[in-house]
């Protein structure tokens, strides 16, 4: 298989070879959200101007293998470009290399990088950068907890040429594609001398993509201007300037008073602070699915849910329309197993078991549990049904889930009690797995794999398995999903998957909430991506400002 | 007196040490860690084990608590507050990075309040119970009891994006370099002035009762009375014979204040964006960044016990019968 990059200019091209791809294929139309404004453009791009965007938390670092959160990834977006990153169609596209290709037993891909390169310093782009990146991402002393955990199965990276690396993986193992997309080269010349962790360039990095470093005060702003020396077309706007401001309700103001160009949207904001005449004159409403869902998390080790038919009850006591409806004004999207809903991998025949109290009584029945003592609560064995829900503080949308979950339990003659705990405390009970429920939300891939969520290998307290689900079937297609490269027979096995999964119920699998981006209509040029407007290639790089 | 500052000074260190073992516990022991607490923020399915265990191990936390702790202490005694598990950066630097934000808006703050409370209790305690006290102590309990938060958020939705006179956060303009010397710093006034009211406004009911009930003491002593009964004019007994006394126990709360000079507003400094050292201990505290954390309070709490040395000593010299030998 080869992917090659093609001459015409990079706005242009078009998805090359798919049979790796990780698109939604013919669902895309399906999945452009209705409301959605269309490409705006309007004539010729101008060149100028200054974009503002927010930072909803002040930058801990640039350097990007250590970063952890998503303002830093928006920073460090315009100021790196990947090896290999994805299209607005979420499909792969080379961007710093010229090609990749995987050898016949899937254990190789050699990348060949382009030869015209450069950093923002002036110096060329090579594959010992690239061995430089992969082997601080392997280095102990170094933290790169979100880049780590893609190379485990990464042999070797072996360096041919000046222009050409060769991955070799320990074994077949059709993630390591997309493992590509997370290598973003970093200078050695810059980060191989002193300490890593505390090397200037974490503060002032010097990156390969079209925007390069200005300024940075600390918690205020920090400020990227367009580098001259681009390898790729050249952007249009001249600087972008990112705020900090933590406060949505601020945000919106200064989104309001024409201080920032865009931000994100709370629902309520979404609903009532932003469809008056003067804001949809001056703005366009976005919004799209990232890859995440919400879910509630049914411990298997507990007496109430080791039984899939008690899983099952909950899912029909979880009134997901309701939720839908109330919380989200019909904006949310229920969702049925754990892959990504605008995935391939993501089985659209199965649908979400309906809300059906009456159906969760007779499966909680069938399990054993009845009110023998009649005392409103259901038992069996002298257990009683009364379990504690888990959720973070941080989120005040899982407390109005656990909420309409509780009042529905309490009908069912279960009593559930909510417990809310600090984030990082909530975390180190699920990580542990020392909980009976649970209820948060994964950020998900754009590789499908969920080995690490549900594997019987997984388990707490060093795995993410939370609930202890273990079923013979699902590992054993979890364990070929990721030795499988072809797209449509890899779509069938997770498929499989889900479609176990649907009967399991390991977790009620909640929904996916749409993020939801107003931009000032002054920013022309915006592309929404199923994956939204900034994670793709190329992104944000190429909006302009036409006033 | 010399002594008595040696001594207090001694009793410092035991104090410090046991506020430090005490922080450091309930720091360290609560759950969740530093990366625990990067999963918080951004839930993301792919954080291996073994980068996980890694990264404790890099930190030092896999080893027990008080071997931490005397690794601090080793440390702090060459005043180094270590670096920050999450932006790798000495905290001494993130402080003092914060620090003027804060004590910029916090020392405005505070003249301002007092400029306008001592008068206003002045007033209230000379004129007791007239129209005036009573209009001045209802206005300034109201003022006391609105929520900052929501003061500061209608203020910013009138005078920001209303009116359009105020910016409604961060420190300065964007392009605020080149408007000039002059521009520059008014710039920065205006962008004072919104979190400067919601600083100001609740401490107001609180320095001027203060104010007003001393000055009661004062006023019905003997000296008054024989300062009035001389036939001196009613503002010369009160503005240098009852506020001098008055200013003591002023001095006295003075001195407690200055530990709050460096404390951030964790709320106000969120709202309007301000860089400041409430924003990083809020932070810190979040992401289980324990050396930021043990940093902030070990500054802090060496502030207060300093500050109150220092008001005690304020104390003996505003008035002269206090002595500590």
């Amino acid at each position: 298989m080869q992917y090659r990059r093609s001459t015409v200019p990079k706005e242009l091209l078009v998805a090359l070879l798919l049979s790796l791809s990780i698109a939604c294929g013919g669902e895309k139309t399906d999945e452009k959200p209705d409301s959605t404004p269309p490409v705006t453009t309007s004539g010729e791009p101008r060149y100028g101007g200054t974009l503002i965007r927010q930072l909803e938390s002040e930058c801990k670092t640039l350097n990007w293998i250590m970063y952890t959160t998503n303002s830093e990834n928006f920073v460090l977006k315009y100021l790196y470009d990947p090896m290999v990153g994805f299209d607005e169609n979420l499909e792969y596209i080379p961007v710093l290399a010229k090609d990749f290709e995987l050898s016949a037993d899937h254990l190789r891909i050699t990348v060949h990088l382009r030869d015209d390169i450069h950093w923002h310093d002036g110096r060329p782009i090579t594959a010992r950068d690239v061995k430089f990146t992969m082997d601080r991402i392997r280095d102990p002393a170094v933290p790169a907890l979100n880049k780590e955990g893609y190379f485990t199965k990464l042999d070797s990276l072996e360096v041919v040429d000046e222009h050409t690396v060769v991955f070799h993986w320990k074994e077949p193992y059709s993630p390591s594609v997309y493992a590509l997309t997370q290598i973003t080269p970093v200078p050695e010349h810059v980060y191989g001398k002193g300490d890593f962790l505390t090397n200037p360039a974490n503060r002032a990095p010097v990156g390969s993509g079209p925007y390069k470093f200005e300024e940075w005060r600390s918690s205020q702003y920090i400020s990227i201007v367009r580098f001259d020396g681009y390898h790729g077309k050249k952007p249009y706007i001249d600087r972008i300037i990112f705020r900090v401001i933590e406060d949505g309700a601020v945000a919106l103001n200064a989104l309001k008073a024409g201080e920032l160009d865009e931000m994100r949207l709370t629902q309520i904001q979404w609903e009532k602070q932003t469809n008056d005449e003067d804001f949809l004159k001056r703005f366009n409403k976005y919004h799209y699915y990232v890859p995440s869902y919400n879910y509630a998390c049914w411990n298997c080790r507990t007496e109430w849910f080791s039984d899939r038919r008690v899983r099952l009850a909950m899912t029909k006591l979880f009134d997901r329309e309701s939720i839908n409806a109330k919380i989200y004004s019909g904006f949310a999207k229920p969702v049925s197993g754990p892959f990504y809903i605008n995935s391939w991998a993501y089985d659209r025949s199965v649908k979400p078991h309906p809300f059906d109290p009456e159906d969760a009584k007779r499966l909680l029945a069938e399990a054993g549990w009845t009110d023998s003592d009649d005392d409103g609560i259901l038992d069996r064995n002298g257990v009683r049904f009364e379990f504690e829900m888990l959720i973070s503080s941080g989120s005040s949308i899982g407390k109005q889930f656990a909420q309409l979950l509780q009042e529905e339990c309490q009908k069912a003659g279960i009593q559930m009690k909510i417990r809310q705990l600090e984030g990082a405390t909530f975390f180190d009970k699920v990580d542990k797995g020392e909980f009976n429920a649970c209820m948060l939300q994964w950020r998900l891939d754009l590789d499908p794999d969920v080995f690490d969520t549900f594997h019987t290998s997984q388990f707490p307290p060093t795995g993410l398995n939370h609930g202890f689900y273990s079923n013979a079937k699902v590992d054993s297609l979890l364990e070929i999903g990721r030795t499988v490269f072809d797209q449509s027979k890899r779509a069938e096995i997770y498929h499989q998957v889900h479609r176990i999964m649907h009967i399991d119920q390991p977790y009620t699998f909640i929904n996916a909430v749409p993020e939801k981006r107003p931009i000032n209509k002054r920013v022309k040029n915006v592309v929404v991506s199923p994956d939204g407007p900034f994670d793709f290639w190329p992104g944000a790089d190429y909006w302009y400002i036409d006033e | 007196m010399l002594t008595y500052i040696l001594r207090r000074l001694a009793y410092l260190v035991p104090t410090l040490l046991g506020i430090t073992i005490v922080t450091f516990l309930i720091v360290n022991l609560a759950p969740g860690d530093p990366v625990q607490a990067i999963r918080a923020e951004e839930m993301h399915a792919r954080i291996s084990p073994d980068a996980y265990q890694q990264m404790l191990k890099l930190y030092g936390l896999d080893k027990p608590v008080h071997i931490r702790y005397i690794t601090w202490l080793k440390r702090l005694a060459t005043f180094d507050f270590g670096d920050s598990f999450h932006s790798h950066r000495p905290v001494i630097r993130l402080i003092l990075e914060r620090l003027p934000a804060t004590l910029a808006l916090n020392i405005a703050s505070l003249i301002i309040a007092l400029v306008i409370s001592i008068p206003l209790g002045l007033h209230s305690a000379v004129r007791q119970n007239s129209l005036f006290d009573k209009v001045n102590g209802t206005i300034l309990y109201m003022l006391y009891s609105l929520p900052d938060f929501w003061v500061a958020l209608l203020l910013i939705m009138l005078f920001g994006v209303k009116l359009k006179i105020l910016p409604i956060y961060g420190m300065e303009a964007i392009d605020a370099r080149d408007f000039g010397f002059f521009g520059y710093w008014g710039d920065r006034i205006r962008h004072m002035i919104l979190p400067t009211v919601c600083l100001t406004y609740g401490s107001l009911a609180y320095l001027s009762r203060f104010v007003r009930g001393s000055t009661l003491e004062v006023i019905r002593q003997d000296f008054v009375r024989t300062a009035r009964a001389k036939g001196l004019e009613e503002d010369r007994v009160v503005y240098s014979h009852v506020f001098r006394n008055t200013m003591i126990p002023l001095l006295t709360l003075m001195g407690l204040l200055l530990p709050t000079l460096i404390s951030g507003s964790i709320i106000l400094e969120a709202i309007f964006s301000w860089p400041g050292i409430g924003a990083l201990f809020y932070d810190s505290v979040r992401a289980r960044d324990y050396p930021t954390v043990m940093g902030l309070s070990f500054i802090s709490s060496l502030l207060v016990l300093l500050s109150t040395l220092v008001a005690d000593l304020l104390y003996a010299w505003a008035d002269p019968r206090v002595t500590y030998d």
